[in-house]
């Protein structure tokens, strides 16, 4: 079965920096493999170690995402190869645009089985790409898909929804989007590091992929601020925890909530 | 001079960090202690992870790591958990003694078990009258056919009873040269005779520490660890890594304790003021800043030393002299900046302070080590 | 009706859906279009969605046994084609974001994603959402149309329901789905259900909880206040402990109640997206630097497993007067 799983690459949110008018700087911030994609890679590996096969790790964005370390690390997740379109054309690349450079590079992978996606990116997390990749290649998608179980052409999957599991069965080749909960990834190891960076990777232009021009954007991101914080009263009790206890208690009568 | 670390080097150490966080979370660590419970899980999650392979040979299911890679593993280990920093230090020096001397089948044994998880072999060296002293030592071998019997009493002896196997180190009375009469031997803890004493510590309470009385235990006598009368030039092949891997653990537990220390002087309001605020506190954190870097500095030089295949006969034991005391005046300092909550037994830098107190003492303590670099920087001068 | 001026609605949950409406509104006031909403159900629904204040209802019938909510995007993008809306916004749920991505996929947009707050920009509409995992807020502008959006639970406020609405009820035909996922079995999931978003106050532990059995103690503090338990997604996801509809923050529930309580919660950004909305807002913690601990009403400093019991007792004190 060939695999391909697609992982976004991305500053890491919590090396926000926030300047004083409010304003947002990723500058300084390190770049990592989403953390709801890791879950992605972590089932596809399973599902080639089950049943044979290959996984192909697919990354889409700007130059920066080429970066030695960043290779190595998705490669010792337990991909066999990864396929980089990494172009500053595709800096901030809206959620259309990506999904048009993924569905090309599948199509140039060429006979994919399945093509699995995190949740959501790490950074947006507008949890859209996987749908539109799955429509842009016509082949059945699906989110929140908690359980994959592959035989022969087709694909049996548990998806968790808001108030029920649903089981279908469609066939391959297919899309699915995984929950968070499907796997804990695994930690690689010194011998899985190593490995990484023998294998191999493929760096493919837009050209390469036969979009001469840079998929036009859809959506134009005008500001990106720090959130304004809500207002609190702040109010600190100490005290014994007898007497925090009957405070707070008090607080919460005046305020109506109890 | 390049300070950055190889990709693959910080790979691992995230990885590593991440597999702590999740494994052995502080909250897990302090009631361990509390309970005096070893750390089994987390010191499986270890091997099953492939931490324990590191520096192993390919055969056994070791996975190559430089000494510069093991280094940075221990300071890590020792920054989230300094119990299993020092399980693994102690460990390093009888398992690299397997590797370096042991027979074939002893290291099919050994090695491949510690990286399947079982705990190192423990070191039975120490006895009630010789310490550093090997030629006070006491214990005794005594060939019987293919058997050996065994006779003694040792001291210190941590993991003995836990372990699956102490690395012996016996006595032959007919040897006039004492550091040519010794001899090592992997005695198996289930071995009939060996009767176990465990002793109460002022830290370390996670990691057992025994007194160990062997009787008659007979073992076959294939289980001698490389020749008949050198286990003391064998051992201390291998003390100077030891050393260097208790070093890295205790920078990581200084480093513990100078973050703990620097948020709570960021939080803690006295006279209307966060006490960080005052000069005071500052000085405190910036020295406790600056021992860390140079404790880190030196444990990355002698790593870089011996991997390069220098010699580091008195670099490590000046390393571990200073690293030592460094760490115990940086957790010291931290228990000062936390005022009366760093005597508290809830918080964790009473536990560093506690346990970093015996790196002054265990692998040789401060005063060994200035009789070992002594020497040497005297000797060294006269060559020059 | 001209172009370009008409917004729709759709969600497969009735009571999204009135929300939806009312946001829908807020966009025809300034496009001088009509709501309309496509209704997947029986005709008392499509009935309901006019009662709603939808002017006019696109009507599909109920859905063919066998087949997916998801099946209506082939349908709803040959409608969007047909009928050019201004855009269309889709109810966030699970089901709801597959439509909204494969629609937009459809129609060569980008879907703008959890949208929070719609304004315009002269006669561009600007959508706002939250990115980096609650630590920054975004600033959106499509460029070209339909506007393709999704929105959750409590972003917009229903309208009070019409009595005698006049809007039309317009029938709409299926369009056939290229690919069909047969439906092999659905289970309710009905034991660990729990709708955060309707709770009126709610009582959320965190990693400071050392052990999964210190959890009954907080569960009866949530009794002592008749709320709804929570937790922060390292307890469901990482540790287990509560199932995953209980988790708050990104990816997990958004809610707004009367009363949060965090014990024992740090306040990472991730989880505090999905409560700041809170009216009150306490914090219980013995580091009084946590994140959470700045950002509440009330921070009581000090060790949960005293405090809480104790909060217990003062609470059964006060109800027992």
């Amino acid at each position: 079965m060939k695999i391909v799983v697609c992982a976004k690459l991305a500053p890491d949110a919590s090396d926000i920096e926030v300047r004083s008018d409010g304003s947002i700087s990723l500058e300084r911030a390190e770049w990592r493999i989403g953390s709801f994609d890791l879950q992605a890679i972590e089932a596809a590996v399973r599902l080639r170690d089950a049943h044979g096969g290959s996984v192909t790790a697919l990354s889409v964005g700007p130059q920066r995402i080429n970066h030695s370390k960043l290779r190595k690390d998705l490669l010792s997740r337990g991909p066999d190869e990864l396929v980089l379109v990494a172009e500053d054309a595709l800096n901030g690349a809206d959620t259309a645009v990506t999904a048009q450079v993924l569905a090309a590079a599948v199509r140039k992978i060429g006979a994919v089985d399945l093509v699995l996606t995190g949740e959501g990116s790490a950074d947006l997390y507008f949890q859209q790409v996987g749908l539109q990749l799955g429509e842009l290649l016509a082949v059945p998608v699906f989110n929140a898909v908690s359980k994959i179980e592959v035989s022969d052409s087709q694909v049996r999957i548990e998806r968790s929804l808001e108030e029920e599991t649903e089981v279908l069965e469609l066939p391959l080749p297919a899309v699915l989007a995984v929950t968070t909960d499907i796997h804990t990834p695994r930690l690689p190891n010194m011998k899985e590091i190593l490995l990484a960076a023998k294998k191999p990777v493929y760096e493919w232009s837009l050209a390469d992929l036969g979009l001469e021009n840079t998929p036009e954007p859809r959506v134009e991101a005008v500001s990106l601020r720090a959130p304004r914080p809500v207002e609190r009263k702040r109010i600190l009790i100490e005290g014994s925890p007898e007497e925090a206890a009957q405070s707070l208690a008090g607080y919460l009568v005046k305020e109506g909530v109890v | 001079m390049d300070f950055r670390w190889t990709e693959e080097q910080e790979l691992l150490i995230q990885s590593l960090e991440e597999l702590l966080q999740r494994e052995a979370p502080e909250t897990l660590m302090a009631e361990l202690d509390t309970r005096h419970e070893f750390p089994f899980k987390p010191w499986q999650a270890l091997a099953d992870n492939g931490i324990l392979a590191l520096g192993i040979p390919e055969e056994y299911g070791g996975v190559p790591a430089d000494i510069t890679t093991l280094t940075l593993v221990c300071e890590t280990l020792g920054k989230y958990a300094l119990p299993l920093g020092i399980i693994y230090s102690l460990g390093i020096i009888t398992i690299r003694d397997i590797i370096q001397f042991g027979s074939e089948e002893i290291k099919a044994e050994v090695l491949s078990g510690f990286v399947r998880g079982d705990l190192p072999v423990a070191l039975g060296i120490t006895e009630p009258q010789a310490g550093s002293d090997a030629a006070a030592m006491k214990a005794t071998a005594k060939i019987d056919g293919e058997e050996v019997i065994l006779n003694g009493q040792k001291m210190y002896c941590t993991l003995a009873k836990i372990a699956r196997y102490i690395l012996f180190m016996t006595r032959d009375e007919q040897g006039a040269n004492p550091y040519a009469s010794i001899s090592m031997w992997l005695l198996p803890t289930d071995t009939p005779g060996l009767r176990f004493n465990i002793l109460n510590k002022v830290g370390w309470w996670t990691v057992p520490t025994y007194e160990v009385f062997i009787e008659n235990a007979r073992i076959p006598r294939k289980n001698l660890v490389g020749q008949f009368n050198s286990g003391w030039p064998q051992l201390m092949a291998n003390f100077e890594i030891e050393r260097l891997a208790l070093c890295a653990a205790s920078v990581g537990a200084a480093e513990a304790a100078l973050e703990d220390s620097l948020s709570y002087a960021n939080r803690r309001v006295q006279f209307g003021n966060p006490i960080g605020n005052y000069q005071a506190v500052q000085h405190i954190l910036t020295d406790m800043a600056i021992k860390n870097e140079n404790m880190r500095n030196y444990i990355y030089k002698v790593a870089w030393m011996m991997d390069q295949g220098q010699s580091v006969r008195h670099e490590h034991a000046m390393c571990k002299l200073y690293v030592a005391r460094a760490a115990c005046e940086v957790t010291d300092a931290a228990v000062q900046i936390m005022g009366g909550l760093g005597y508290m037994m809830d918080h964790r830098v009473q536990r560093l302070w506690r346990d970093i107190r015996l790196m002054r003492i265990g692998g040789g303590t401060d005063e060994i080590m200035y009789n070992i670099a002594g020497p040497q920087l005297l000797k060294h001068a006269r060559k020059s | 009706m001209a172009d370009d001026k008409d917004v729709w609605v759709f969600s497969e949950k009735p009571a999204l859906q009135a929300e939806l409406i009312a946001g829908a509104q807020q966009l025809t006031s300034h496009t001088g279009g009509q709501v309309m909403a496509v209704v997947l159900g029986a005709r008392s629904q499509a009935e309901q969605a006019l009662e709603q204040g939808a002017q006019r209802v696109l009507w599909l019938g109920e859905l063919p046994s066998g087949r997916l909510v998801e099946d209506i995007v082939p349908t709803l993008a040959a409608s969007v084609q047909d009928k050019r809306p201004f855009g269309v916004i889709i109810g966030a749920t699970i089901r709801g974001r597959a439509v909204a991505g494969r629609l937009a996929a459809r129609l060569g947009v980008a879907a703008l994603a959890d949208v929070l707050e719609f304004q315009w920009d002269d006669s561009a509409l600007l959508a706002r959402h939250m990115v980096f995992g609650g630590g920054a807020v975004r600033i959106d502008r499509p460029l070209a149309g339909p506007v393709i959006a999704t929105t959750g639970q409590g972003i917009f406020e229903a309208g009070a329901l019409q009595a005698r609405p006049k809007g039309e009820i317009e029938p709409l035909s299926w369009v056939e789905p290229p690919w069909q996922a047969a439906v092999i079995e659905r289970r309710s999931r009905a034991v660990s259900s729990v709708n955060l978003s309707a709770a009126k106050r709610v009582v959320c532990p965190g990693r400071g909880v050392a052990r999964q059995e210190d959890l009954g103690l907080i569960e009866e503090l949530a009794q002592a206040l008749s709320a709804e338990m929570a937790c922060t997604r390292p307890l469901a996801e990482g540790l287990g402990w509560l199932p995953r509809e209980r988790y708050i923050g990104i990816s997990g529930a958004m809610i707004k109640p009367d009363l949060y309580l965090g014990v024992g919660v740090s306040g990472q950004a991730q989880h505090t997206i999905g409560m700041s909305e809170s009216r009150v807002v306490v914090a219980i913690n013995k580091d009084r630097a946590a994140p959470l601990m700045t950002q509440s009403d009330y921070a009581v400093e000090g060790d949960l497993y005293q405090v809480v019991p104790a909060l217990i007792r003062a609470l059964k004190a006060r109800k027992a007067k």
